[in-house]
C-alpha cells in the first residue's frame, strides 16, 4: 500500500481526534517503524488493517463509516497528480475514467502498485453500475472517494453498495 | 509527559523524512543509471545509423557509375548503326562498302541485344527477381548443344577446340538449363576471346558422386589474369585494366551475372589462372537426377516447310519482318492485327499454325488463344513476344499455347519451331 495512504491518514486523525489518540493507536498497531511512514514508500496493507482496526475501536465509529469518512477526505489530496482535471466533467463520466484512464497513468508511474479493478455494468445519463474488485476489499473507502468526487465537482450522488462473493456491485445514482 | 509526546512525535517524523530521502536517492540513482543507458543506445543507433548512411551514399554512387557505365555501353554499338546506316543513306549503292557496312551494323546490333540483355538480367539479380527454374535435361545433348554454338569462332582462330567429359555422368539431370548455358557461353567466350591464334580451349564435364555435384570447367592457354585481378573481373563493368577493354572488348557484366547465377543455383565458381599461360574458370553445381526420356532433336530442315500460317501481330515492323522470313521459307501466310480477327480467322479458315503475338487491340495473344481453344484443340499456335520470362512462358502454356519466340524473332529459331510443328 502506497505510504501515501498511511501519512493522510495519519494527518486526518490527528485532526479529528487529537495527537495522543493517533499515539495510542500507533501503539495499538505495534507497527515495525513505529509509525513513520513516508508518503513515497511502499508499506504492508495488513499494517493499515491494523491501524484502522485500532481506531474503529478507540472512537467507537465502525471500521465501514471510518472508510468512507476518510475516502471523501482523500479525494481532494488525491486528484492533485491531476492538474489537468475537467470540473464540468459528469460525475459519472470521471468514474467511468477512472479505470479507463486514471488508473492506467498510475500504473505507469508505479508499475507494482495493486489498483481495484472496475467492470462497468451499465450506464445511462443518470445511473453508473459497476463492479469492484479487490483483494483488499475497501469497497467503503471507494465509497468515500466517489462521494469525495461528487462534493468536487458539485454534483450529488447517492451511492449503493451490493457485497457479492467476489465483487461488490456499486450503483451511482445522480441527484 | 508532554515532553515525551512531542519527543515520540518528532523521531517518528524525522523517521519519515529520512525515509522519503532514502528513497529520493534510490530514484535518483535509478534516473541516473536509465540516462547512462539511454545515452549508450543513442550512441551505439547514432554509430549504427552513420555505417548506413555510409553504406546508403556508396549504394548511391555505385548505382550512379553503373547507369553511366551502361549508358557508355549501349551508346557504344547504337552509335555504330546510326553512323553507318546514316553513311549507307547519303552515299551511292556500293557491294563491297555495303557488304561491309551491313556486316558491322549486324555484329553493333547483336552487341547491342546482349549488352541490355546482359544489363537486365543483371538488375533483375540484384533485385532479387531472378529465380531458377529446373528442367529434365538430357546431359549429352544439352553439352553438346552449348559447344556448338563456338565451334565456328574457335575455327576461325585456329583454336584446338575440345570438350570431354568423366565416364560417370548420370544420362539426365534436373537444372536450369537456360542458366546454366549462359554461364557456359560466357566462360567459353571469354576463353575464346583471350586465347591467341593456334592456342587451346577445353570444356571439362566431372560428377563428384558423393557429394551429387556437376562440374564444368573451361580451361585455355590464353593470356591469364593476374593474381591481384582475380577479384577485380567479378566487378560489374571491371575489367581486369583498361587495356584489355581496349583490345579484347566487352560489357564487363558477364563476369559478374556468372558469378552471381552460380550462386542462385547453390554453386561455387573457382578460377586459377597464370599470367601468359592460360587459365580455368569451374564451377560446381549440387544437381539432382533427372527422368530418362526421349528428346526429339529440332530438326531443321527448309526445304520441307509446307503449310498456311495464320499470323496476329499489329505492329508493321514486326509484320514486314515476318512477311519476309515466311516467304523466305516458301509459306503461305494471312496477317491479321488483333487478337479477335485471329479468332474469327481460324474459325472461318483452316490453318496449319498460328503465330500469336501476345499484345493486341480488341483480345490480346493470351485472350484469343484460350477462345480458339474452345473449338480447336490442335492448332499449333505459338507466342511470339517480347517477354522472356520463363513465368511468361508458362502462362502461355497455361492458355493453351504450344510453345513460344522471344523478339526479335531468330531466323534458325523460327526455322525450327515451324519445321517442329508444321511436320
Amino acid at each position: 500500500m502506497r505510504g501515501m495512504i498511511f501519512t493522510e491518514l495519519f494527518e486526518l486523525v490527528e485532526k479529528k481526534f487529537g495527537y495522543d489518540f493517533l499515539d495510542d493507536v500507533i501503539d495499538d498497531s505495534k507497527l515495525p517503524n513505529d509509525g513513520a511512514y513516508a508518503a513515497t514508500g511502499n508499506y504492508s496493507f495488513d499494517e493499515l488493517l491494523r491501524i484502522v482496526v485500532s481506531i474503529s475501536q478507540r472512537s467507537n465509529i465502525p471500521v465501514p463509516v471510518l472508510l468512507e469518512v476518510f475516502g471523501e477526505n482523500l479525494f481532494e489530496k488525491l486528484i492533485l497528480i491531476f492538474s489537468n482535471f475537467d470540473k464540468e466533467m459528469s460525475i459519472l463520466d470521471f468514474i467511468e475514467n477512472v479505470e479507463t484512464y486514471i488508473h492506467v497513468e498510475v500504473k505507469k508511474l508505479y508499475p507494482d502498485v495493486e489498483l481495484p479493478t472496475f467492470e462497468i455494468v451499465s450506464k445511462t445519463e443518470e445511473v453508473l453500475e459497476f463492479d469492484y474488485i479487490s483483494k483488499k476489499k475497501l469497497h467503503h473507502l471507494a465509497k468515500g472517494l466517489i462521494i469525495g468526487a461528487s462534493k468536487y465537482l458539485q454534483q450529488n450522488v447517492e451511492v449503493d453498495l451490493i457485497e457479492n462473493e467476489v465483487s461488490v456491485r456499486i450503483i451511482v445514482r445522480k441527484i | 509527559m508532554n515532553e515525551e509526546k512531542f519527543q515520540r512525535r518528532l523521531t517518528r517524523e524525522r523517521a519519515a523524512r529520512k525515509e522519503a530521502e532514502q528513497l529520493l536517492e534510490v530514484k535518483s540513482l535509478e534516473l541516473w543509471q536509465l540516462n547512462q543507458d539511454l545515452e549508450s543506445q543513442v550512441n551505439i543507433r547514432t554509430n549504427e545509423l552513420e555505417i548506413a548512411l555510409k553504406e546508403a551514399q556508396i549504394a548511391v554512387k555505385s548505382k550512379g557509375e553503373f547507369l553511366s557505365n551502361m549508358s557508355h555501353e549501349i551508346r557504344t554499338p547504337l552509335n555504330a548503326i546510326i553512323g553507318f546506316v546514316d553513311v549507307m543513306a547519303k552515299m551511292n549503292y556500293d557491294k563491297t562498302k555495303f557488304d561491309k557496312f551491313l556486316n558491322i551494323i549486324q555484329t553493333s546490333s547483336y552487341n547491342l541485344l546482349t549488352i541490355i540483355n546482359d544489363i537486365l538480367d543483371y538488375s533483375k539479380i540484384q533485385s532479387g527477381k531472378l529465380t531458377i527454374h529446373k528442367v529434365n535435361v538430357d546431359v549429352s545433348v544439352f553439352m553438346m548443344g552449348v559447344f556448338e554454338l563456338f565451334s565456328s569462332q574457335a575455327q576461325k582462330k585456329e583454336i584446338n577446340y575440345s570438350f570431354t567429359s568423366a565416364n560417370n555422368i548420370p544420362n539426365f539431370i534436373l537444372l536450369d538449363d537456360t542458366r546454366v548455358s549462359q554461364v557456359m557461353s560466357n566462360l567459353i567466350s571469354n576463353a575464346l576471346k583471350f586465347t591467341p591464334q593456334n592456342g587451346m580451349v577445353n570444356v571439362h564435364l566431372e560428377y563428384i558422386e558423393d557429394k551429387g555435384s556437376l562440374v564444368i570447367s573451361v580451361s585455355d592457354s590464353g593470356i591469364g589474369i593476374d593474381e591481384q585481378a582475380i577479384h577485380k573481373i567479378f566487378e560489374p563493368f571491371e575489367q581486369e585494366d583498361s587495356s584489355t577493354t581496349r583490345e579484347f572488348g566487352g560489357t564487363g557484366l558477364g563476369l559478374p551475372i556468372c558469378k552471381k547465377l552460380v550462386k542462385l543455383m547453390d554453386g561455387i565458381l573457382k578460377i586459377t589462372s597464370t599470367k601468359g599461360e592460360g587459365s580455368c574458370f569451374s564451377f560446381e553445381l549440387p544437381v539432382a537426377s533427372g527422368e530418362s526420356i526421349e528428346v526429339k532433336a529440332l530438326e531443321v530442315d527448309a526445304e520441307s516447310l509446307r503449310g498456311h500460317i495464320l499470323v496476329a501481330e499489329d505492329n508493321a515492323m514486326n509484320i514486314m519482318l515476318i512477311e519476309i522470313l515466311l516467304e523466305e521459307f516458301g509459306l503461305e501466310y494471312t496477317i491479321v492485327s488483333d487478337g479477335q480477327s485471329a479468332v474469327e480467322a481460324v474459325r472461318k479458315e483452316k490453318y496449319d499454325l498460328v503465330l500469336m503475338d501476345n499484345q493486341m487491340p480488341i483480345l490480346n495473344g493470351i485472350e484469343a488463344t484460350k477462345s480458339i481453344r474452345e473449338f480447336d484443340v490442335t492448332i499449333p499456335i505459338i507466342a511470339v513476344s517480347a517477354n522472356v520470362l520463363k513465368n511468361d512462358h508458362q502462362d502461355f502454356l497455361n492458355a493453351g499455347m504450344n510453345d513460344a519466340l522471344t523478339k526479335p524473332i531468330d531466323r534458325d529459331a523460327l526455322n525450327s519451331m515451324l519445321a517442329h510443328y508444321l511436320s
